[in-house]
């Protein structure tokens, strides 16, 4: 520092070092408001962090150990009247109640059996029924084998095959209403077996139709100084910007300069189709459009400049990758990722001038393309018949699009948006 | 020679240690006008220095409990890291293009020589130098920052860093030699 190249420097760094500017009327009370809305901000900071946490782990935790037992899936499979109706194989005991009912003849050889005939046609074709009957102990001498014994109400009904079928073609015939596919543990009933492809094929495909961000909110940025890069808004063919930039030297001589630019929310609607991968994963594609609106202006001496309002219609065609976590009793949660290309299909700027008044229209005729990025965590509750509502915060990046038109999408990299709608699941 | 005396460095600092809200109140009495300089340096609006200085304020205050005393100046030292981040961060955000028409020519650039010119001058020629100038020179000279480390926080290249340097110091020689014109 003592180096004489450097000496002016240090001149200057000893001139300013305890210089105080005059001038300043910020209270103490203005601080202290501010300082007090920061350390605010940090607790609800803090407290939304550790509630998304706590929801996410408990989210995570249900859906990893809310698997239901088998012996929880066979209960419900007992006890619903529905589920019987739509079994395709009849259960051994209800076919031989049927039996027993329509017996014609009994016919008795021994004591301690019983058999009977059936007629033919009372029997499926490939039945081979035992009734359940209770076992009787026997009391005459211990270590002896116990026969079970039937009784007079449930006589013993054996197979009489007057078919030419083999035992090979009977089997190959059972095996046919096997469902290789299925890799299912042997001592399911075959009942649940039915059931559970029934339900597999349930909301296969399923629509939806939202509107994103219905509130009217945006950025703000007030200035004292032009904005000079693209002159806020569209730039090229607005003279008023043009004449701004290049007469500098004469604003930065004015008095009171102001501008303001102000961005909105894309509010966005749209009808979007999923179609399901997996039993958890699906993917989706829909049409969506999406308004932009923006307010920017400038003014010098106050009465000169003007103000512009900007319309953008963007029509997009997403695709995006669904992964549904939870389904707990209505309620369901899933996550999405995916990515999207709009178009800007329209868009107009209305420009006013302060020094007269005069109104001014101009209409874009480019249509810039834009592409983003997006991620979400939706949360649905079923109505009924398959209708259910959603709401589903998310977050967008949107990136360049190398238009000189400014809008939310050219000043908010990174944005929220919140989508609510119904989705109608069918197959 | 800090702008806050030595003890009542020393008692912000204790009050701080004791959670005393006081202390606060202590730092932006002050500090206030001091930083309002810096920012002033930087920013050559009124209001857009006032909007800074108020952040910079904020946000020295809500961090003021992790602050580590390191002896005599460095809290000043501290608060006026804060304040300079936050006028740099301003201007970046600004976006502000280099609406200075491009001199082929430079030429030499002579160091301002500044011993008869007031405080408040000089201030008042620092902030009519255009903005981009007027950065790289308080980086420059007050920030002891190198060219490289200008062009890493601005965002520009080293050359024009330098050149941008040079320009300012050949406007404030213009300005100096003005003045002293006129007040001979």
């Amino acid at each position: 520092m003592n180096n004489p190249e450097n000496q002016w420097k240090k001149n200057f760094q000893d001139a300013l070092s305890d210089y105080e500017q005059p001038g300043l009327d910020l209270s103490w009370n203005q601080i202290e408001a501010g300082v007090k809305k920061e350390q605010r901000k940090t607790t609800i900071f803090y407290w939304l962090g550790a509630v998304s946490t706590a929801a996410v782990l408990a989210i995570f935790f249900v859906s990893v150990f809310n698997v239901p037992s088998q012996g929880q899936l066979e209960e419900k499979l007992l006890t619903s009247n529905q589920k019987i109706e739509k079994v395709q194989t009849v259960p051994s005991s209800l076919v031989a109640q049927d039996l027993c009912e329509s017996v014609q003849t009994v016919s008795t050889s021994s004591p301690n059996s019983r058999k009977a005939t059936v007629a033919e046609e009372n029997l499926p074709a490939r039945a081979d029924i035992r009734p359940i009957v209770p076992v009787k102990q026997s009391s005459s001498e211990a270590g002896l084998v116990t026969v079970p014994e039937e009784t007079e109400t449930l006589p013993t009904v054996s197979q009489e095959r007057t078919t030419t079928e083999t035992p090979e073609s009977v089997s190959a015939k059972e095996s046919d209403t096997v469902r290789p596919e299925r890799d299912y543990p042997e001592n399911l009933p075959s009942d649940f077996r039915a059931l559970t492809e029934e339900r597999e094929k349930e909301n296969r495909i399923s629509a939806s139709i939202f509107a994103g961000n219905p509130w009217n909110s945006g950025n703000s940025i007030v200035h004292s100084e032009p904005v000079l890069r693209k002159a806020p808004l569209y730039n090229s063919e607005n003279s008023n910007f043009k004449e701004a930039a290049l007469t500098r030297p004469f604003l930065s001589n004015a008095t009171s300069m102001k501008t303001f630019e102000k961005h909105y929310q894309p509010i966005r609607y749209g009808v979007a189709v999923n179609f399901l991968l997996t039993e958890k994963l699906s993917i989706g594609t829909g049409f969506y459009v999406s308004v932009l609106k923006s307010e920017s202006g400038f003014s010098y001496n106050e009465r000169n400049g003007n103000e512009i309002s900007q319309t953008l219609w963007y029509t997009g065609l997403p695709v995006n990758l669904n992964y549904r976590f939870v389904h707990l009793g209505p309620f369901y949660a899933y996550s999405s990722v995916g990515a999207m290309a709009e178009i800007q299909a329209s868009g107009f700027q209305k420009i006013r001038l302060l020094e007269n008044g005069e109104n001014h229209k101009k209409h874009f005729k480019e249509h810039p393309w834009q592409f983003s990025a997006n991620a979400s965590i939706g949360i649905g509750l079923d109505l009924f018949s398959g209708l259910s509502l959603f709401v589903e915060p998310g977050i967008a990046y949107y990136f360049k699009n190398h238009s000189d038109i400014v809008s939310y999408y050219t000043d908010n990299r990174f944005a929220f948006n919140l989508n609510l709608g119904f989705r109608f699941s069918f197959d | 020679m800090g702008v806050i005396p030595i003890d009542i460095e020393k008692e912000i600092v204790t009050r701080i240690s004791r959670g005393d809200d006081a202390a606060m109140r202590m730092v932006y009495e002050h500090l206030g006008k001091y930083l309002y300089g810096i920012c002033s340096r930087y920013i050559d609006n009124d209001d857009d220095a006032k909007d800074v200085l108020q952040n910079a304020m904020v946000k020295i205050l809500t961090h003021l409990k992790k602050f580590q005393w390191t002896g005599a100046g460095s809290l000043q030292a501290w608060s006026t890291k804060i304040a300079v981040n936050e006028a740099v961060s301003f201007l970046k955000n600004q976006k502000k293009a280099a609406t200075v028409p491009i001199e082929e020519d430079i030429g030499e650039s002579p160091d301002p020589d500044i011993r008869h010119v007031p405080q408040k001058v000089i201030m008042d020629m620092i902030r009519k130098l255009p903005v981009r100038y007027r950065t790289v020179f308080n980086l420059y000279v007050f920030e002891d920052k190198s060219h490289k480390e200008i062009a890493k926080i601005l965002d520009i290249k080293e050359n024009s860093s330098a050149s941008n340097l040079h320009r300012a110091k050949k406007l404030l020689c213009e300005m100096i030699q003005k003045y002293l014109k006129t007040h001979e």
